[in-house]
Order: structure tokens, then sequence, then C-alpha cells
């Protein structure tokens, strides 16, 4: 009898206890600050620096591809839940969430601490990048331009030199283009790999996407024409390149299965990574072929929706975002703060400084919308359609721009 | 029609042996019956002749020719199911003419010979329907019309008549006996209802366990079971069997559980050899001084009394032609006839030789 | 009406009102959503009447959707309900110790589609995917399997058939078990040859039981989404864009979601629809078979 009275005792004490303890931890995830981010090194990097500018457990880091950070974000910020605290942006997908409404503005916390944490040293076109209707919504962490990258040694085994224009950069991919290695990497994975790569051909070769008051003419026949350069381009590219985004071509170039080609400063460093990279010390940079490749502007916001307090956030963000933190991180991505980008030792620290100067220059950002990513979707699946040979160019170009209209239409955009 | 020899037959299942070393010999058109109780090998054996068991040893041949190695479709036989085994989804006519159809026959032709069959059956008029609008007897006959197509050698019936009602089977029995006396095809048919043996067959082959028990004509069965198996299961209602042992006097047959028998006279066997003593219920009659009995039970059959008996403590049947006004507990008494006795060995069960 | 039935209403309600909730509510809002233009993003909703339906309707890339559901559709259907079959009648020819393999072959429909999915999506990457890697040491260019338009369509194929065959294949095994041996010996008898029993004998008597599978299979199958989503996304561009990725994008990722409802009622009216004329034709079948 008492054997029996004892077990039910402890059975009882068991699951009283598991009951405490999931409520206890679920209770402490809660008061975690949650950050979601893409995921690249440079982005890696940073997010490191936020874990470490509060103690211990108090902030918790999601990293995951862009586009399913960024769908995962929209769906919660729908819901006005309050699942996610601090979320990275780039220039583009910041347009929208503050257009929404999903992002919370941090004017007065920026006055607060200007002198704290330095915050005149950002230049004010980087500022602008971060406004949205006269209010400041993210803190500013990277500059990132797109590179291109080719392998030194290869291009003076062959006697040439890199390529200035798209012609050249065509040539020389169908040179050294074998059945060993890819002439060159392709990034078409939609949506945001795929328009990267699309914004450089439409800006190089063709007019740009969008005419003064919204209407597309990336189906002109100067678009037209870039795309079927961007088809025909296919060809030198590695199988699989339909799904290829930054990681996957950063890989590619890194294994040496390709020889060149476009992608973003925050994959240099990677490129001398000795435990990943079988190219260390043969990777070269020069400004994009024929200019017009992007030019992004990258921070992290705050949700309107989030229940954990505003300041230690920002405090967090600020730590991450300070002169010390984003001198180690120069390596990764430019710098937004000015005293570090006009650092001389950059230059000869890091190879790649003197092309992404000049890409900065000849670069063009995406277009100033809130809706681009979402035009994205759209031109992408269709660019892809016309790549693989589904459709014809010019129909596929056609039917994306009709499309692209009807959306932007039904966002008021030609009332 | 042609000869049918089974020699020396044996099945295994994995390690069990269901037929052991079978040898029987069938005469061209003989109609042949195996019968025996459940799991004796009968359809086994059936199922061997006509190649949808491999033989593990031994031999079978068919008109001369082994076929103990020939795919069924090669050995020239006809097989009718208990279940029928009509294609469901096919009218009668195609049912009938399917074997010819899987042999390249011209249409012609097979409407030529099904209509022969069906005249044979009398199916003419069911030619163009399914077998799900036929009652049970029309479907045996489109069985039976399906093998009479083939022309075969060997005519195999695997129980035919079960699934029929009595009345029917009774009408089905002749009509199979016609069907053999028209087209004089070797039959080999398989039953476990002694009755259909015993009105049909020219030969039966009892068979108990795996072995030939008994092969005969249905008299020779009947009149002289080699053993007491045969004469227990030939004949019905079955044979009283008693054990005992003979008398000093041979006419007298004293039981193993008490009592005794008188007989008419003496008795083909030693004073006091142990024997099973078989009489059949039909050879018993009443008589004024006999061995005394008890009624136990009467079964008015209408056509015949049959009795249940109590002599000396044991049970016998008896069966009685006329009407007899007979009450249960009455005392009676009854005469053995002792050319009607069978006798045989009390170890080894088997007849015991004049 | 007895009395006593009257009450009996009553025993619904629990069920009754379970199923409005979870099914009922949803769909009817879903349908109320696709008279709107609703953008998630601005939280404004506009009534448009049927404009959804109209735009969806006059759609070069709805059609589009469709066409490749259908194609994507019907071939999974015909692999898994080859390959299933003749498993099936493989699997009945065995005996016992083999029948081990009929477990072993049941396991791909044991695996969650999605993880399926992705060990699918690591077998078929290029250049260093098992296939891929497996075939450049022999040296044979492999297709870029999720990439080429044509390739990847077979490449899902291929996955929901991996995933699926082994229903089918239990099904037509378990209405096999139901097959009387005795016609089988029947037609052995007659001379039938295997591929003659096959068609007149075996097949007839299993018309019911394919049915039924080929049909629920196609009710399935058209609303595909979780091995697609996994493998390709529905690309390269649209190549494998069926309705139900394409109603996802709508939704999820353009957060249109008065358009997405509107095309989840489009869906559920083809799938009605289809489910209509399969039992009609069911109905025949059945009536014009046996018993």
């Amino acid at each position: 009898m008492t054997n029996r009275l004892s077990v039910t005792r402890k059975v009882k004490g068991a699951t009283a206890a598991l009951l405490l303890s999931s409520i206890a931890s679920s209770a402490v995830a809660q008061d975690a600050i949650r950050v979601i981010s893409h995921r690249q090194p440079a982005l890696e990097y940073y997010t490191q620096q936020m874990i470490d500018a509060l103690p211990e457990g108090r902030v918790s880091v999601e990293l995951m591809p862009i586009d399913k950070q960024l769908e995962l974000a929209s769906i919660t910020m729908s819901a006005e839940s309050d699942a996610i605290d601090v979320l990275y942006l780039n220039d583009s997908s910041f347009r929208r969430f503050a257009s929404n409404g999903w992002l919370e503005p941090i004017d007065d916390l920026w006055e607060k601490y200007q002198d704290e944490y330095d915050l005149d040293d950002f230049p004010q076109s980087v500022i602008d990048a971060v406004s949205f209707d006269g209010k400041i919504y993210a803190m500013p962490i990277l500059t990132n331009t797109e590179l291109f990258f080719y392998r030194k040694d290869l291009l003076e085994d062959a006697g040439v030199a890199p390529p200035q224009t798209m012609e050249e950069y065509m040539a020389l991919a169908a040179q050294l283009d074998s059945a060993r290695m890819a002439g060159t990497i392709m990034s078409l994975k939609p949506v945001d790999a795929a328009l990267n790569e699309a914004h450089w051909y439409i800006n190089a070769i063709g007019d740009g996407w969008f005419d003064a008051n919204w209407k597309p003419i990336f189906n002109n026949a100067a678009g037209v024409e870039a795309i079927t350069k961007l088809k025909e381009m296919s060809e030198y590219a590695p199988r699989g390149f339909t799904a290829h985004a930054n990681d996957e071509s950063t890989i590619n170039l890194q294994q040496g299965l390709a020889a060149m080609g476009l992608q973003w400063f925050t994959r240099a460093a990677a490129m001398d990574n000795p435990e990943q990279s079988r190219v260390v010390g043969q990777i070269d940079w020069v400004a994009p072929p024929g200019g017009g490749a992007r030019v992004a502007n990258d921070g992290f916001a705050i949700s309107a929706f989030s229940s954990a307090d505003r300041e230690e956030m920002f405090k967090m963000m600020a730590e991450a975002a300070s002169k010390e933190s984003m001198q180690e991180g120069a390596k990764y991505a430019m710098p937004p703060r000015l005293s570090v980008l006009e650092n001389a030792d950059l230059a000869q620290q890091y190879r790649w400084y003197p092309a992404a100067r000049a890409a900065l220059e000849s670069g063009k950002a995406f277009p100033a919308m809130p809706d681009f990513n979402d035009v994205g979707e759209i031109v992408t699946r269709h660019i892809l359609r016309a790549v693989t040979g589904e459709a014809e160019v010019q129909e596929a170009l056609d039917q994306a721009a009709a499309e692209t209209e009807e959306l932007l239409a039904s966002r008021g955009y030609y009332n | 029609m042609a000869p049918l020899t089974i020699q020396q037959a044996t099945k295994s299942f994995g390690g069990v042996q269901v037929l052991h070393g079978v040898t029987i010999d069938i005469d061209d058109g003989e109609f042949v019956v195996l019968v025996g109780p459940s799991g004796c090998g009968k359809s086994t054996l059936l199922r061997l002749i006509a190649g949808l068991e491999d033989i593990t040893s031994g031999g079978i041949l068919i008109d001369g020719k082994d076929v103990s190695r020939l795919h069924p479709k090669d050995r020239d036989i006809a097989m009718v199911f208990q279940s029928y085994a009509l294609y469901p989804h096919m009218t009668v006519a195609e049912n009938m003419g399917f074997s010819l159809r899987m042999r390249g026959a011209k249409s012609d032709e097979q409407r030529r010979k099904v209509g022969q069959a069906a005249g044979i059956l009398d199916l003419d008029a069911l030619l163009d329907r399914y077998p799900r609008q036929l009652s049970g007897g029309q479907r045996q006959r489109v069985a039976m019309g399906r093998a009479i197509v083939r022309d075969p050698k060997v005519f195999l019936f695997d129980e035919p008549l079960s699934n029929l009602d009595a009345k029917l089977r009774v009408q089905m029995r002749s009509e199979i006996r016609t069907l053999h006396k028209k087209l004089k095809t070797t039959i080999v048919y398989v039953t476990h209802d002694q009755i259909e043996a015993m009105t049909m067959a020219d030969k039966i082959v009892v068979m108990r366990g795996g072995h030939v028990e008994q092969i005969g004509s249905p008299m020779t069965l009947y009149d002289a079971p080699a053993n007491v198996f045969v004469a227990g299961f030939i004949g019905s209602p079955a044979m009283n069997l008693l054990k005992g042992r003979i008398g000093a006097d041979a006419q007298s047959f004293d039981l193993d559980a008490g009592g005794a028998l008188q007989f008419t006279s003496a008795l083909d066997a030693r004073p006091g050899q142990s024997v099973i003593l078989g009489i059949r219920p039909e050879d018993v009659t009443l008589s004024d001084n006999g061995s005394p009995a008890t009624v136990k039970l009467i079964e008015p059959t209408g056509a015949d009394l049959h009795v249940n008996l109590d002599v000396a403590g044991s049970d016998i049947t008896a069966v009685f032609h006329e009407r007899l006004s007979l009450k249960e507990g009455q005392e009676v008494s009854l005469e053995l006839p002792a050319d009607c006795v069978h006798l045989f060995d009390a170890e080894t069960e088997t007849r015991l030789s004049a | 009406m007895v009395r006593w039935q009257r009450g009996l209403w009553l025993f619904f309600l629990p069920s009754f009102g379970l199923l409005a909730l979870v099914l009922l509510w949803p769909l009817s809002y879903a349908v109320y959503l696709s008279f709107f233009d609703y953008y998630l993003g601005s939280g404004e909703r506009t009534f448009i009447g049927l404009g959804n339906y109209v735009d969806l309707l006059t759609e070069a890339r709805l059609w589009n959707s469709m066409r490749t559901t259908i194609i994507i559709a019907f071939g999974s259907v015909a692999v898994e309900f080859l390959v299933g079959f003749a498993l099936a009648l493989a699997l009945y020819r065995l005996h016992g110790s083999a029948k081990v393999f009929s477990v072993l072959l049941f396991l791909p429909h044991i695996v969650t589609p999605v993880v399926a999915a992705l060990f699918l999506k690591w077998m078929l990457a290029s250049n260093w995917g098992f296939v891929d890697a497996t075939l450049l040491t022999f040296n044979i260019e492999p297709p870029d399997w999720l990439g080429d338009p044509v390739w990847a369509k077979v490449s899902v194929i291929l996955a929901d058939a991996w995933v699926f065959t082994p229903l089918v294949m239990m099904v037509l095994y378990a209405a096999l078990q139901g097959l009387d041996t005795s016609l089988l010996e029947a037609a052995q008898i007659d001379g039938a040859s295997s591929w003659n029993t096959l068609r007149h004998v075996i097949v007839p008597a299993l018309i019911p039981a394919i049915i039924f599978v080929i049909s629920i299979r196609l009710m399935d199958v058209f609303r595909f989404f979780d091995l697609i989503y996994v493998l390709t996304g529905g690309g390269p561009g649209t190549a494998t864009e069926t309705i139900t990725i394409y109603t996802y994008q709508l939704g999820f990722r353009m957060l249109e979601v008065g358009k997405a409802s509107a095309l989840g009622v489009i869906t559920l009216i083809v799938v009605a629809m289809l489910l209509l004329t399969i039992n009609r034709g069911l109905n025949k079948a059945y009536r014009g078979g046996d018993r």
C-alpha cells in the first residue's frame, strides 16, 4: 500500500515539475529579443555583434535565405504578431515594410543616443536610404555593391585583360567555358538573386525598369536585347543555375567550378578563406562591366508589433553598428560610417576595396518603390521562362509588363 | 478419349507429404470417381493430373505419353471446377469459346464448336447471357460446355455438384452420366459424397490420408470392402462395425463391450479369433428367435425405416423396407444372417481372406 | 415521425459544430474574401464583385498553371498506376519469406512527403547531388533535373510517384487477394498466356479497385503542393507551377489575399467537377460490371 502511494506521489511531482519548467522556459524564451536576418558572411558577423551587445540569453538570432526571411516577416507582420522583434531589411524590402506601417520609427531614440554612439558618422545619403516619409526606420549596417569577380590566373594565361563591356564579358566567358569549369556563374533563383542578375543586364544593356510614371519599360527593344543576352550567357553557366542564389554561386567560384561572374562585395572575403576556398589569392575584382549593377543599403529595423523594450533593442543595434564593430566588419561589407570608409588602410588590407569604390560610382540601386519585390516575383518568373526556352523573350517580357502594370495599378501607382 | 495411368504419384508441400505413391490405371472411356473424406488427397491428385500442381515424384501418362512435366494447356485435358470458375465479364458463348480464342482459332470455327457444345447441353438460349444472370445449374452446364469445347482426352471434375441443392444434384448426376455415354471420353471425377460415387462411376477409387484404400467397381466395393475404412465409407447408412471375439461354436460372437450375438450359421473364422465384425443395416431382419435387442430410436424416411437398436450394450442400426409399428423401448429379436457378415482382422483392419 | 426521433438531431450538434468551425467557416470566409481586392500589406479591402474571377480566368498565367497541373497530375497517376500494378502483381506471385520485401516497398509512403521531397532534392541537386555525381563519374553529362522546364516536370512526377506508388500497390494487392484462384487456373487450362490472363481475367476482375485508386489519386494530385514546393518551388520560371503553387504565390508571396481566395474557390469547383465525373463513371462501371 505504502509503495503505491509513494509512486503516485512521485509521478505527480514529476509531472508538476515538467509543467512548471516548460512554463518557465517559455517565459524565458518570450523575454529574449528575437532577431531574424538574411544569412551571408557580413550579417553573420553583425548579428553576432548584437548577441554580444546584451547579456547572455537576451538575444536569439535566426538566419535564413533572404526570400524565406522576407516571406516569414511578411506573414508575421501582416498578422500583426509580436513573434519577431528585429529584422534585417535591404533598401527595396525596407520601403515596402515601412509603407505598410509594419516598422517602428526610431527618430526619438536616434536623437537621444546621437552622441553616445556617434550617429553623425553616417552620411546623409545613408540616413535617407533608411528613412521613409520623413522618419528614420532602420539602423544602417552595411552598404553592399555587386562586383565582378574573375580568376586572374586564368585571364593571365589567356593573355586577356579583365572585361570592360558586356560584349567582352560574353566573349571571355565563351572562351573559358569548358566541361570541367563553367565560363561564368549565374544566380537566377527567384526572387532576390534573379532580380539582382537581371537588374545588371537591364541597366547595362537595357533602358532600366520603369519610366518616370512607373510604367514598365523593360519589355522595350533594349530590354528584350538585354534578356536575350542573358539567355545566351546562360549557356556558359553551371548546370542548375536556375536554382542558384548567392550561396551556390559563391561556392562555384570557391571550388573553381566557374571562372567569373557577378557577386556581392560581402562574398569577397570568402574567396580567400583557406577552409572553404580552393582559389585563395587567385580571384581579383573589377567594377561590373557596363555598369548598372546593384548598390544596396541594408539595415536592421524594429517591428511595429514587437513587445520588447524599444530602448534595449535600439542600443543592441547601435552597439552592433558602432565604429569598432564596423572597423572589423569592413572585411565583410562596406561600412556606412564615413570615418571607417575613408580609412586608407582598408584598400591595403582588403584587395577588393578599389573595385568596390569604382562599383559604387557606376552602380544603380533598385527603383525606389515599395512594391519592387512584388514586381520582382512577377518579372523573375517570366525572365526564367524566357531563359529556359519555355517562351520567347519578347512574349515573356510583354506578359511580365502586363502583369506588373496590373499589380501597380491595384496598388494605386497610377492615380 | 485415352487411357490414363498414374504411376506412384507422390506430392509433398514443403515438408508435408500429401500423396504417398498413388497408382491408378484408368481405361479409355472409363468414368472413374475419386472418393474419400476431406484431406484424403483426392483434389490434390486431380490437380496433379491437370497440371495445376507439380508432381514431386512418379508419372502421369495420358494416352501413353508422360505429361507430368507439361503445362496444363498442353496436356489436352479440361476441368470443371467446384465454383464453376466462369469469367464473369464474358458472355456464355465467350466463356465457352475462350480456349479456342487463346489457341488462335478463327471466329467461325469458334462459333461452330461453341454451338455444338451448346446443343449437347441445351444452352442455345443462354449464349448471350452473362454468368451472373444464370442459375447454379445453368452455370454448371456452361462450365461443362467450356470443357467440352476443348475436345480433350480426359475430363476432370472437381466436386462440381457440391454447391447445388439436393434436388438439382440428383438431376445433374443423371445429366453427367448421359453426357458420358454420349461423348465416351475418359472422366476423372472427385467427390466426397459416396452416393455420387456409387451411382455414377464405372470404377471407384477410395482414398484416405494420401493412400489408395481400394479400387473397384461400385458393387465390388459394396459387397467386398477390402478394409474397415472402405466398409464404413461405402453405403448409407454406414455398415455396423463391432469389435469382439468369435465364440466357441463359431456361431456366436462375443462383443468386447460385453454381451454376445447369435448368428444363423457358422461364421467363416476360427473360434476365439479377434475380429471386427461388419453387417450392413439393410441385412438386419426381425425374427422370433434371434439376438435380443431394444429399440432406441426410430427414423422413418417415408420409403424405409431407420431404427437404432441396443444389442447387448452395443449400438446397431437397421434399415427396414416395410412399415413396422415399433415403439422406442420395445424389445425385439434380430436375425443376423451369417452370409451377410463381413469379417476384418482386429489389428490390421483388413478383410479376412476366405 | 415517431416522437422519440425528434430529439435525435441534437446528437448532431457537437460534430456539426466542429465541422462548421474547422471546415465551413474558413471556406465561407475564403469565398467572402474572393469578392474583394485585398492586399494584406495595406490592410484595406475594396469590394470588386467578380473582378478577381474575371482577372484570373482571362490571365495567361492561370491557364498555364492549369495545363501544368493536368500534365503533372495525369503523368503522376499514370506512372503510379502502372508501376503500382506491376508491383502488386509481382508481390502476388511471391511466396512466404519474400513478402518481407513488401514492407520495404511501402517505406517511401510512410515518410512524410516533405521529408521525402527534401531527400529527393539532395539526390537531384546539380553537380553534387547523388544522381549527378554518379553519372559524372561515368562521364555522362546529366540534364538539369530541377532546372530544365521539361526535366523539372519529370522530376516532380517521379517524386510524387515515389511517394504514392506504395499506396496504389497496397490497394491493388488487397484487391488481388480477393481474386478467385480457380479463375486463374481455368485460364491456365484454357491456354491463356500470362499477358492474356492479365488482360481477360485479372484486370476485369479488378476494375472496381482500379477505378477507385485512380480516382482518389487524381483528386489528390490535383491539390498537390508540398512536394513541388520543396523540390522546385514552382520553377524554373513557371514550369512546375500548378494551381496550388500559384495560389500560394498569390496569397503568401504577393499577399493578394482576395485573388488567392478566388483561385482557391476556382480550384474547389474544378476538383468538385472532377469528383462528380469520376463518380458517374464509377456508377456506370459498377452497373455494367458484375453483380
